[in-house]
């Protein structure tokens, strides 16, 4: 008798977790409302503001530094109040007694994520392409089209520590708690990392915390990737400095609560 | 509502064929959760085919030792084997169809995709539409699960545990919160597994959903079996007989005192239901003092009642 009916198992898992996420209207149109929101409000009105030759720029810049606080909201609130809630959920219990291994679980867990945080940067694109001339430097040829499709796994990659953070709140709280952790988290560190205000908007010492602050290496690192400004060394020890840990406390959070809860 | 379920099933092919395989083999098991022992040498055999029925007040250990055969947990001392393989491998969970201990579904997803979802793990699952059928769910196939009341969540999780066409069925206390109804309608399809030679694992709280269901009963208390046998023994081992007559000559007071007798109740009509310790001796107690009598019926005790009076003398 084969062990190995795992693979197909996968789709079943991925289909059943797509239903399971985005049938709950509150995360679907979170992720794509906020980033869009925030632009509109913080962006679109300079524009007019702004000189002609430097708006395509201040719409990138807005976009990249957007679309990774859309990428960590996703990865902190599905994790964080995600998983909380499914802890307390009986039915995940059952789930754990079927004949399968984690991998389905697993992988099913991360292509929705991507899912949504396509959800949550897509509109995003769409209103800058309408309403800035953002396209501009892409289509003259002054930045390659690759760096847009980059976008994407550049956002993912930074957020990890986000992401992690995650894991580990919706490991240790209760849901009512998760909820009110991940929103006490989330702003303080997007703010601070420049995700919401630009950063040229902070005052010296304010950017000298930042640099610190675990979502600072990523909007570097986006900035950098549509051409404006670039990554440096401290950028990636304070990068790795948030998201090692994480990733040990993470991983041990989740030893516990299996420990405490299906030994 | 089909008056007999229709089963379309193929040959189950997911157990060993081997007739020495137990379906579940608990070999001196215990489990604590912190310092409270849960479970303590516990020893149970089933074999293929057979259906038990547990028993027992809340925290003498049940849905502990189900999670144990279901894989959920792990023991702290010996072993379970499900058809001879651990019940953490998927190769033993394919066995295996189990209902969820709480009433709890997904809430925004219906039960058809609930159902397909848990089919997708098993290698000859049942048809999905032809299992809401049988259950009476096909009305509710579209609905969200969270939209269902308690009791129609409760015949979704047996077609849950049933989808998959499994050898065995984990049953914890399938028929809560039903009608009477319902109740009827799940115990119909659960005998129907049993009579096509599947193996069931059912607890209960219902003496009469046991009696229904189970040919053997194994009774826990503080973590440990203290009754284990055929339902039949365990009635009538226990000296309590229940004698339904009518005697319309004679007054309750001369039948209390004849020998065995240990309690009088009214019954139907005319009819008294008399408790006998000695049921023998009280009928030929009637025949020797030429008491008028029609309709005799001898009962055993119930299961409550047999339980009951084991459970006295620990």
């Amino acid at each position: 008798m084969s062990t190995t009916a795992a693979p197909a198992l996968y789709l079943p898992h991925l289909i059943y977790r797509t239903r399971d996420t985005l049938r709950v209207p509150v995360v679907v149109i979170s992720a794509a409302v906020f980033p869009v929101m925030v632009f509109a409000i913080f962006f679109l009105p300079f524009m007019d503001g702004t000189p002609a030759d430097q708006q395509a720029a201040v719409a990138l810049a807005g976009v990249a530094q957007l679309g990774l606080m859309g990428v960590v909201s996703t990865f902190l609130f599905n994790y964080g109040i995600g998983i909380a809630e499914e802890r307390k959920a009986e039915w995940s219990n059952y789930l754990r007694t079927l004949p399968t291994g984690p991998g389905p679980f697993f992988s099913a867990r991360v292509a929705v994520a991507v899912i949504v945080v396509l959800i949550a940067v897509v509109p995003l694109f769409i209103v800058a392409m309408a309403a800035t001339p953002v396209l501009e430097p892409f289509v003259a040829g002054e930045l390659g089209w690759w760096r847009l499709a980059a976008l994407i796994p550049a956002w993912i990659l930074a957020a990890l520590p986000f992401l992690f953070g995650g894991l580990l709140i919706g490991y240790l709280a209760t849901p009512k708690a998760a909820v009110a952790i991940t929103q006490i988290a989330f702003l303080p560190f997007a703010a601070v990392g420049g995700l919401i205000l630009p950063v040229q908007a902070m005052p010296g010492w304010l950017n000298a915390i930042s640099e610190f602050t675990p979502a600072r290496p990523g909007r570097d690192a986006v900035t950098a990737l549509i051409g404006e400004g670039s990554v440096d060394m401290l950028n990636v020890v304070v990068w790795l400095g948030w998201l090692v840990p994480l990733i040990i406390a993470a991983v041990w959070a989740h030893r516990r609560d299996e420990g405490r809860r299906f030994s | 509502m089909s008056p007999t379920p229709t089963l379309s099933q193929p040959q189950r092919t997911n157990a060993p064929t081997s007739s020495g395989t137990a379906a579940v083999t608990v070999d001196n098991v215990a489990k604590s959760f912190g310092t409270t022992t849960v479970l303590s040498r516990m020893n149970l055999r089933i074999t293929p085919g057979e259906a038990v029925g547990i028993l027992g007040p809340n925290g003498a250990g049940k849905s502990t030792l189900l999670s144990l055969i279901t894989g959920e947990r792990t023991p702290d001392a010996g072993s379970v084997a499900i058809f001879g393989a651990n019940p953490r491998t998927p190769e033993a969970r394919r066995t295996m169809g189990v209902t969820p201990q709480a009433t709890s579904l997904p809430e925004v997803l219906k039960v058809r995709e609930v159902l397909d979802f848990v089919a997708a793990h098993y290698p000859n699952p049942l048809s999905t539409s032809e299992l809401l059928d049988d259950l009476d769910l096909t009305a509710l196939a579209g609905k969200q699960c969270g939209g269902l009341s308690g009791g129609q969540k409760r015949r979704v999780m047996l077609a849950v545990a049933l989808v998959g066409n499994p050898d065995m069925l984990v049953l914890d206390e399938p028929s809560t919160g039903l009608d009477v109804e319902s109740r009827q309608q799940v115990w119909q399809r659960i005998q129907a597994f049993s009579a096509a030679g599947g193996t069931l694992l059912v607890t209960s709280h219902h003496f009469d959903e046991i009696e229904r269901l189970a040919d053997r009963v194994v009774m826990l208390a503080d973590g440990q079996i203290i009754v284990d046998d055929q339902l039949e023994r365990v009635r009538t081992a226990v000296d309590l007989r229940h004698v339904t007559v009518t005697l319309p000559d004679t007054p309750e007071a001369v039948i209390a005192a004849l020998p065995g007798v240990t309690g009088i109740q009214p019954g139907e009509g005319a009819r008294q239901v008399i408790t006998c310790s000695d049921s023998d001796a009280f009928i030929r107690a009637l025949i020797a003092e030429g008491l008028t009598f029609t309709d005799l019926e001898v009962r055993g005790a119930s299961l409550e009642e047999a339980v009951a009076a084991h459970t006295a003398g620990h």
